[in-house]
């Protein structure tokens, strides 16, 4: 198991990317909760090692993602909630504009999901989502597309990225 | 709609709470695990001690030390562990196999089984009024051979017929299964060639051990030279020289 102090440095730099990512999938302060938690243990327990920071960070995402869908299978899924009972779970409230937003990336069907918050939010481009997620690169760019339209229907605008 | 996603998940930051509750959850499970993985390799080792004591002890107790001829004719041989328990039982003939079936005597002291074999109704059917039993042991430390000729002896002295016990070791009883006999049975052939070496394992084969000791005894008396002269050296099936008990 890994020291406490790198369990504790973790936990810090990269909370708010878990937590972002569970909110993403299961709108259910519980589940979200369980979720975190079994993100961070499984980084305490892993024997493998790091190459760098970027390759941490992947990890996590791709384990937090597959933590998520693993759930969403489960039998034992607890209901979804609305965006406000996931307040306890946060340092401040989220504000009403944001809340329309990732309310409409939370309605989106569970494909688009991760690829609009890896590629608006990390910044992460196409081809390295391909990778992060082994898809195919072709289903990242249509998955985009259609992510976008359905965003662009919600929310209005050009969808520009 | 970049903008606005990026700012709309800015927006989500984890409570202090929430990072103190995973952080102390998780330090709880290190210390946890810290501590069973002091008790995990003793418990395997624990269990590989356990698992050796007692695959040893098992092939220890598996292990026979000593065997024990039963001849009437059927003949019936009883494998003996260093326990003096039954670890095995064999038939020599078709009646022996039928016994063996009926009778179940593993695990038994040696005595106490070849008691209950010698109660066996099946059995003393094939005793007649002078039925004539031979107890052989086969064992390769010649003290313990004698205490269990000792203890038999003992355990069947209050049988109704006439029981004879002797010893051997493992390489009679070797040569003896070579032969086809049992060793109770094998001896009293080389008895019986020692005085009449043209005896073949044929003739003794079909008999009964009291048909053998009789033949044995008429040899060593003298008495059967005399018949030989006449009627050859091997009396027929069933019409032994009967000379009593011994």
């Amino acid at each position: 198991m890994r020291s406490e102090s790198e369990i504790n440095r973790a936990i810090n730099q990269y909370a708010d990317m878990v937590l972002k990512i569970c909110m993403v999938h299961l709108n259910n302060k519980a589940d979200t909760e369980d979720i975190f938690q079994n993100v961070f243990l499984k980084y305490a327990t892993y024997k493998g090692t790091f190459e760098d920071s970027e390759h941490e960070k992947a990890w996590l995402i791709r384990v937090t993602i597959n933590a998520c869908k693993d759930l969403l299978k489960s039998f034992f899924r607890r209901k979804v909630v609305s965006i406000e009972e996931m307040q306890g779970l946060l340092s401040s409230p989220i504000p009403q504009e944001h809340s329309v937003v990732l309310e409409a990336v939370m309605s989106l069907p569970e494909k688009y999901k991760d690829v609009v918050y890896l590629y608006y939010y990390e910044g992460y481009s196409a081809v390295e989502i391909s990778h992060l997620l082994k898809k195919n690169v072709n289903t990242i760019y249509t998955h985009l597309s259609r992510a976008k339209e359905i965003l662009k229907e919600k929310l209005g605008g050009d969808g520009n990225a | 709609m970049r903008d606005q996603i990026k700012d709309a998940f800015d927006s989500i930051e984890a409570s202090a709470q929430l990072k103190e509750q995973t952080y102390d959850y998780l330090v709880s499970r290190k210390r946890k695990h810290v501590k069973f993985n002091f008790r995990k390799p003793i418990l395997v080792l624990c269990s590989f001690i356990l698992f050796v004591f007692v695959a040893f002890g098992w092939n220890v107790y598996q292990t026979p030390v000593a065997a024990i001829s039963i001849d009437i004719n059927p003949s019936i041989e009883l494998e003996v562990n260093c326990f003096d328990r039954v670890i095995a039982v064999e038939g020599f003939n078709e009646e022996s196999k039928a016994i063996v079936e009926q009778i179940n005597l593993d695990h038994l002291p040696y005595d106490e089984a070849v008691n209950k074999l010698l109660e066996n109704e099946a059995l003393k059917s094939y005793l007649s009024n002078d039925g004539f039993v031979s107890i052989t042991v086969a064992c390769d430390k010649q003290a313990k051979g004698e205490a269990m000729q000792q203890r038999l002896q003992r355990g069947t002295s209050e049988c109704q017929f006439e029981v004879l016990c002797m010893s051997g070791n493992t390489e009679d009883v070797q040569k003896a299964h070579e032969a086809g006999l049992s060793f109770g049975k094998y001896q009293a052939f080389e008895q019986l060639q020692a005085l009449d070496p043209t005896i073949t394992i044929e003739d003794v084969q079909d008999k009964t051990m009291r048909e053998i000791r009789d033949w044995i005894l008429a040899l060593s008396d003298g008495e059967m030279s005399e018949q030989s002269a006449g009627n050859g050296s091997r009396p027929q099936d069933g019409a032994g020289h009967q000379h009593g008990k011994n």
